[in-house]
């Protein structure tokens, strides 16, 4: 049954991915000229705000309609750019960059700027009619301890005075050495005590700290990058990067088709104090249940402490990298929109040697603060080859989503600094 | 006596193919070590992830002398690792349990696919390099 279900699922997926295949598979042959390489449910329509920008990360669009990028690697030894539309074509006429650092996270908020590196998360003041800031930037939270991989420090606000900030696993499972076939989890997981969980901060007091300051509000998260604030609901929501390489540390419980599939991404409804199950646990979407990594003694089956893990409000099919998470608030898009869940799928890696998967932006409607259907591919054709055969491959890779101040959705690529805005005019 | 010549000739076409066998199944080998624990991460096409897992193409690290690329093997290396002006933070697990010649393959399939053309490395080389790790801890 199980088996039937994974060959099934690309079937099910295949009537949502095929609306972007059929412009990228025909790149010279028959688009509209200001064809943006993505594809859009009918009814919509997107255009290019900049492209070749940098390696971006998250966005931020401020009131006005600035923009904020940021940027993963320096780019003419500046961390974030920012973008202002002149003449209402909502195309970028002025590009600046600024800052000294390389910037993961970023959200404007009461009028400040607040933007993360790998250690540390700041906030400057925007000044009124300014693209960039003259002032210096205060830090906000910091003490995180330096940590390779999962390095991003993404974070979100509540408008009531709190910041939560991602700080994900320093591993895939807790092992050491990591990725090694053979090891087996540490236990306790040392990790937990500064990694792979949320901590919550003052939005506006300076100079906090993680351990001294920091409020630990959920832990047993591998990483999220992918964290957003729910207004309707006022609760804190993140998608989970799930664990890796299940077929090749544990080639004699998993095959690569298992592994590919499995763990699933999970969206997390998050609470104060949860636990979420990384590193013991992992979530089987085919069976619907928490169950013991194999680095703790799993069998593909055994449940064991995973019973008291918090399970998922919806499971994504595994790898996808979820990267960012939007609720949508505005009244531009149709009425079954308002409020639902945009997620930015980076897309996949280690679904090789089997295509890859991802790469694009779905929606998933939210009822009472819960997800009332299924995902659907929203923006599509990213990736700009079908399949993705290896990730190097991609042209473009969703990364950060941003809400404009008049509803429409921004959206940021890894790869280039391409910048979309996507917009609803009812036109078919 | 016509089925001992046929014999003889069956043997020593057997003797004059099986080196070429050896050369092929040693080549196939390369590429079937790469398949069950280097391809997940670097890729079929040897070109990585970007920002995680550096490329196995067009890189001096790859190409050059092999010595630092076997220590890489035995060893292991963490991230973050600036490849070709890109950073990849993932780390890279001790692979010591692969022997000396799977080692030797492995790399001489690396070295000599995907338009890489660098020479093949010798299992004398890998025995050495293991050896130089060993005695240096």
């Amino acid at each position: 049954m199980n088996y039937l279900k994974i060959l099934l699922l690309p079937l099910l997926l295949l009537p949502l991915v095929t609306p972007g295949a059929c412009v990228i598979k025909n790149p010279d042959n028959g688009n509209p000229p200001d064809d943006t390489g993505i594809t859009v449910p009918p009814g919509f329509s997107s255009l290019i705000v900049a492209d070749n920008l940098g390696q971006g990360r998250h966005i931020a669009v401020g009131e006005n309609g600035d923009i904020y990028l940021a940027l993963r690697t320096l780019k003419n030894g500046k961390g974030i750019v920012g973008l202002r539309d002149k003449n209402g074509d909502y195309r970028a006429d002025s590009i600046i960059y600024f800052g000294s650092t390389i910037t993961t996270g970023i959200e404007i908020m009461n009028n400040y700027l607040y933007f993360s590196n790998y250690s540390e998360v700041y906030r400057v003041p925007l000044s009124p009619g300014k693209l960039i800031t003259e002032s210096n930037p205060i830090l906000i939270a910091g003490g995180f301890p330096a940590q390779n991989p999962h390095r991003d420090k993404t974070f979100t606000l509540d408008g009531a005075g709190n910041i939560y900030v991602n700080v994900g696993a320093p591993s895939n499972a807790c092992t050491s050495p990591d990725r090694t076939p053979g090891t087996s989890g540490l236990d306790p997981c040392p990790q937990l005590e500064r990694h792979a969980g949320i901590w919550r901060f003052s939005d506006n007091k300076p100079g906090q700290d993680q351990v001294a300051d920091g409020h630990h509000y959920a832990s047993g998260i591998r990483n999220s990058i992918a964290i957003a604030w729910n207004k309707s609901n006022n609760k804190l929501y993140v998608v989970q990067h799930g664990r890796d390489q299940l077929s090749q540390l544990y080639p004699n419980l998993y095959t690569d088709q298992e592994s590919a599939e499995l763990p699933a991404e999970e969206f997390f409804l998050i609470e104060d104090g949860g636990f979420y199950g990384w590193p013991y646990c992992y979530y089987d979407q085919f069976k619907k249940q928490k169950l013991l990594a194999p680095e703790y003694g799993g069998n593909k089956s055994a449940i064991g402490r995973c019973a008291d893990a918090i399970n998922p409000i919806m499971a994504f099919p595994g790898h996808l990298a979820p990267n960012d998470l939007l609720f949508y608030t505005g009244t531009m898009f149709p009425a079954k929109y308002r409020d639902g869940a945009f997620i930015a799928f980076h897309g996949s890696w280690n679904r090789a040697p089997l295509a890859q998967e991802g790469y694009y932006v779905v929606f998933v409607p939210f009822k009472n603060g819960l997800p009332s259907g299924e995902m659907e591919v929203f923006a599509d054709g990213f990736a700009g080859v079908d399949p993705v055969s290896s990730p190097g491959n991609a042209k473009h890779r969703p990364m950060g989503l941003a809400q404009g101040p008049d509803g429409s959705l921004y959206v940021s690529d890894s790869v280039e600094g391409t910048i979309w805005r996507i917009s609803y005019d009812g036109k078919l | 006596m016509k089925n001992f010549i046929i014999l003889i000739f069956i043997l020593s076409f057997y003797l004059l193919t099986s080196g070429k066998n050896y050369q092929v199944s040693a080549n196939i080998s390369g590429a079937e070590i790469y398949k069950k624990h280097c391809l997940v991460c670097h890729q079929a096409d040897g070109s990585g992830v970007p920002g995680m897992f550096p490329p196995l193409v067009r890189t001096n690290r790859v190409l050059g002398p092999p010595d630092s690329l076997i220590r890489v093997i035995i060893s292991g290396i963490s991230g973050p690792l600036t490849v070709n002006g890109n950073d990849y933070e993932q780390v890279m697990p001790a692979m010591n349990y692969l022997t000396d010649s799977e080692i030797a393959s492995v790399l001489t399939f690396i070295r000599s696919s995907w338009g890489n053309k660098a020479a093949a490395v010798p299992v004398k080389d890998v025995k050495r390099v293991r050896f130089q790790t060993r005695t240096s801890h």
